[in-house]
């Protein structure tokens, strides 16, 4: 399952790097690879089993937060 | 510097907005409180769904060949426009991957031994390479989606058109005028506010006055949905409370002939290529939005790590079905409001008061 | 030079997208060959002992099923019911895969029985499962048994191949009676939500013709609350069925000539009309029944199309109708089961007062005051207009 991550995470980086790096845009690729970051650590973390807590109780909690 | 250098007509804009609102609503909407006037509610949501889409398209009209990125930073300021920006790119990328979650649930229960996750990676996927081939793309597949699913729709009420009981859409003075309400806002909040979106793609119009026919295809859409509430009401009555996917059911009732049976495939069909559209407008906006945010010369590598990161979303956001319809009916008027119409409407106001967009190098328009 | 490897580009995706899809078109995840599953054609379910069930399933045995050339050659029957016993539904279905070698498919269910005593236990909490599943359907023809459910599915059949297909069929044309209602699970589900509304099904019994165990439907079984609380005979039936407008065709027997002769009516088409009203502080129901019919046979000798003789026939006929309805409103209210949705009338006319009616309505529906109305009309009198005997008129 890890491996299918890192696999899928490859794939993505052999399509989009080279051409970024050969027009020059270095911008793009900084953001690029920040948010893949963010993106490896989440489904690596999910590939393993960590318990995310619920998204839309979190939401809730923190409306009712707001509104109180 | 062009992001997006494509151009859709206006009556692609009509077929974009209609398959974009009526995508899951025709599956799923938060009218439980409402009973047997669903319908109604539904009606009644559109006139609040035309209110916020005339903020959005005078707030378009405004500032043509402005995103609602640019519409931000324009008016607040780089700094406060930015922040309010990075709200809206949150709250279509938590939209997205809500979506893209609601879609894969349906399939499981029609697949239930199929893990949810291949659900969910295989439209994602669909709906990356639609976005990275931009919106022009997006507004050609409308074109086709929206037409079969306009052809299915009225095939399927045409056959259900047997089993109706319009008896069973009485009594009208059924529920509270407050429990009415709060159905036919989750409606506004779910299917036409969501609209918002399209902030992003009002831009790409070829003669930018055609965003006013966004009202137009709300108007169509809501009542699509609002006559396939009551085509469900009118078949199933009551019963419909119990059930999940309302639509679902009542389709599996067909039976012409023991011929014509189980067209449940047609909600299948229906869902597919709405829930395409949806995901993919949502998931444009967002990935549009933040490589304008970022000043971005290209918005093309954000589309893969956006999609994982939909995903992973999708996956978190809720454990069983059960907590989204409470969700649906309490928190997300609320936690759409700024959104869908408090951000946009102070926007609106500023731009006014202040009398922006100032014409000084010109005439734009 | 550069178009040449753009080509080459556009053929390597081309290759690739061509390879993949073979590996999509394999199937879907769990994929069931056709001769792997076990089609289901009829459900029953009885009662074991105290706390448990049994579940029984028709599965059709297609290599038995032979086509009428091949000859009688067949050596066994073509089903075979499994039996699985369990505390709940699910858990008795799943017991089936340890006798059964291919696992159940229920999408293409006939008909669901329900045996007796089952039924007056109360048959909601074993409907759930079937309601919630995705495999089985709403549209699925439920019936009660008088006996078991067991014992109406191992009945013999003679035109069609197995008991399921031979009961479905008799449902299907319970309209040329009228007499026992068709009921799916769906309006079982329906009605059981309902606080007010009774639940109906048809009623089916074994009968011995020749020494061969047949299925015959026998009226109707009255639900309260989920739990059978009683039958209704046919002629009560079909009074039910006037009411919420299903009478479909039927005969209809009066008697002529002062009570000697008879002759049969058959029932061309019905409609209805059910209002509730308040009147002096009472709640009223009224039913308005239309009616039209033909003269289909007469055994007296009189010709009973002449004009006075004709009204007193449609008259007769309006009295036949009104004798069902008032039957079967007699016992429906014997049972205090609201089995003709008259609540559901009076909350669509009145639905603040419902309110509290909706409580009280237990203590209310056995007083019920009902007027019905009974407009019968004959239109034909078949191919002949004068009866087939010496003219009475010389």
């Amino acid at each position: 399952m890890i491996s299918l991550v890192i696999l899928t995470f490859l794939g993505i980086i052999a399509i989009e790097v080279p051409g970024l790096i050969r027009k020059k845009y270095w911008k793009e690729l900084i953001v690029f690879l920040l948010l893949l970051f963010i993106a490896f650590i989440a489904s690596i973390l999910l590939a393993m089993g960590f318990e995310f807590p619920s998204l839309i109780k979190g939401i809730e909690i923190l409306i009712k937060y707001i509104l109180r | 510097m062009n992001l997006e250098t494509g151009k859709i007509p206006g009556y692609q804009l009509i077929f974009l907005i209609m398959g974009f609102v009526s995508s899951l609503s025709m599956l799923f909407l938060p009218t439980q409180p409402a009973k047997n006037l669903a319908w109604l509610a539904i009606l009644v949501s559109i006139i609040e769904g035309l209110l916020f889409a005339s903020i959005y398209t005078a707030l378009a009209l405004r500032f043509p060949g402005k995103t609602l990125v640019e519409i931000n930073e324009f008016i607040l300021g780089p700094l406060v426009g930015k922040i309010v920006s990075l709200g809206f790119l949150w709250y279509f990328l938590h939209l997205a991957s809500l979506h893209l979650r609601n879609y894969g649930d349906f399939f499981t229960i029609v697949y239930p031994e199929t893990p949810l996750i291949v659900f969910l990676i295989a439209t994602i996927f669909v709906c990356a390479l639609a976005v990275k081939n931009g919106i022009e793309v997006i507004a050609r597949c409308s074109i086709l989606l929206v037409s079969l699913i306009i052809f299915l729709y009225f095939f399927d009420l045409f056959i259900l058109l047997k089993e109706m009981d319009l008896s069973k859409l009485l009594p009208l003075r059924n529920v509270s005028v407050q429990d009415f309400f709060k159905a036919s806002n989750a409606v506004n909040s779910v299917s036409f506010g969501e609209t918002i979106i399209f902030m992003m793609i009002f831009p790409f119009l070829n003669k930018y006055v055609e965003a006013r026919k966004s009202l137009l295809a709300i108007i169509i859409a809501g009542l699509l949905i609002a006559i396939s509430a009551a085509r469900n009401t009118a078949v199933m009555g009551d019963l419909l409370s119990i059930f999940q996917y309302p639509t679902y059911e009542t389709l599996k009732i067909v039976d012409v002939g023991d011929f014509l049976t189980r067209m449940e495939i047609v909600v299948s069909i229906n869902f597919i290529s709405m829930g395409f559209l949806k995901i993919s407008i949502l998931y444009y906006g967002l990935v549009l939005g933040t490589a304008q945010l970022l000043k971005l010369r290209t918005y093309h590598p954000l589309v893969f790590p956006f999609g994982v990161i939909i995903t992973v979303l999708g996956v978190i956001n809720y454990g069983a079905i059960s907590e989204l319809i409470p969700f649906a009916l309490e928190i997300y008027p609320l936690y759409s409001f700024p959104f869908e119409i408090g951000i946009p409407l102070f926007l609106l106001v500023t731009a006014v008061v202040r009398g922006l967009p100032k014409k000084t190098k010109g005439d734009q328009i | 030079m550069n178009k040449f490897s753009l080509q080459i580009k556009k053929m390597v995706v081309l290759l690739l997208v061509l390879t993949l899809i073979p590996f999509m078109m394999s199937g879907c995840w769990n994929r069931r060959e056709l001769d792997k599953i076990a089609i289901v054609a009829a459900g029953g379910i009885d009662k074991e002992n105290k706390d448990k069930i049994k579940i029984t399933a028709q599965v059709f045995k297609v290599g038995e099923i032979k086509s009428p050339q091949s000859g009688g050659s067949a050596t066994g029957k073509p089903y075979v019911n499994f039996e699985g016993v369990a505390t709940t539904s699910f858990e008795a279905i799943r017991k089936i895969t340890q006798i059964a070698s291919r696992k159940l498919y229920w999408s293409h269910n006939q008909i669901f029985v329900f045996g007796k005593e089952i039924a007056q236990e109360g048959i909601e909490k074993y409907i759930d499962f079937f309601v919630r599943d995705h495999e089985t359907r709403l549209m699925v023809n439920v019936l009660v048994s008088k006996g078991t459910a067991h014992e109406i599915l191992t009945t013999e059949t003679d035109l069609e191949t197995i008991p399921a297909m031979n009961i479905n069929d008799i449902i299907k044309d319970l309209g040329a009676t009228s007499q026992a209602p068709q009921i799916t699970l769906k309006d079982i589900a329906e009605r059981l939500l309902s606080k007010t509304s009774a639940a109906v099904a048809p009623l089916v019994e074994v009968q011995e013709i020749n020494k061969k165990k047949h299925a015959r439907i026998a009226g109707t079984a009255v639900f309260k609350k989920g739990k059978m609380v009683g039958e209704l005979t046919p002629e009560e039936s079909r009074g039910y069925l006037w009411v919420i407008g299903k009478v479909k065709s039927g005969i209809i027997n009066v008697k002529t000539d002062d009570g000697t002769k008879r002759a049969s009516l058959e029932i061309i088409r019905a409609n209805n009309k059910i209002n509730a009203d308040i009147k002096d502080g009472q709640l009223v129901i009224t039913v308005k029944i239309k009616e039209e019919g033909t003269l289909n046979e007469q055994d007296s000798p009189k010709n009973l199309t002449e004009l006075p003789l004709w009204h007193s026939l449609e008259l007769l006929q309006a009295a036949a109708i009104h004798r069902e309805i008032t039957a079967a409103l007699k016992k429906s209210q014997e049972y205090n089961a609201d089995i003709f949705g008259f609540g559901e009338v009076v909350h669509r006319k009145y639905p603040l007062l419902w309110k509290d009616l909706e409580k009280q309505w237990d203590e209310l529906f056995p007083y019920l005051k009902v007027n019905i109305e009974v407009q019968a009309k004959l239109r034909r009198s078949g191919l002949i207009t004068k009866p087939i005997s010496p003219s009475t008129e010389e």
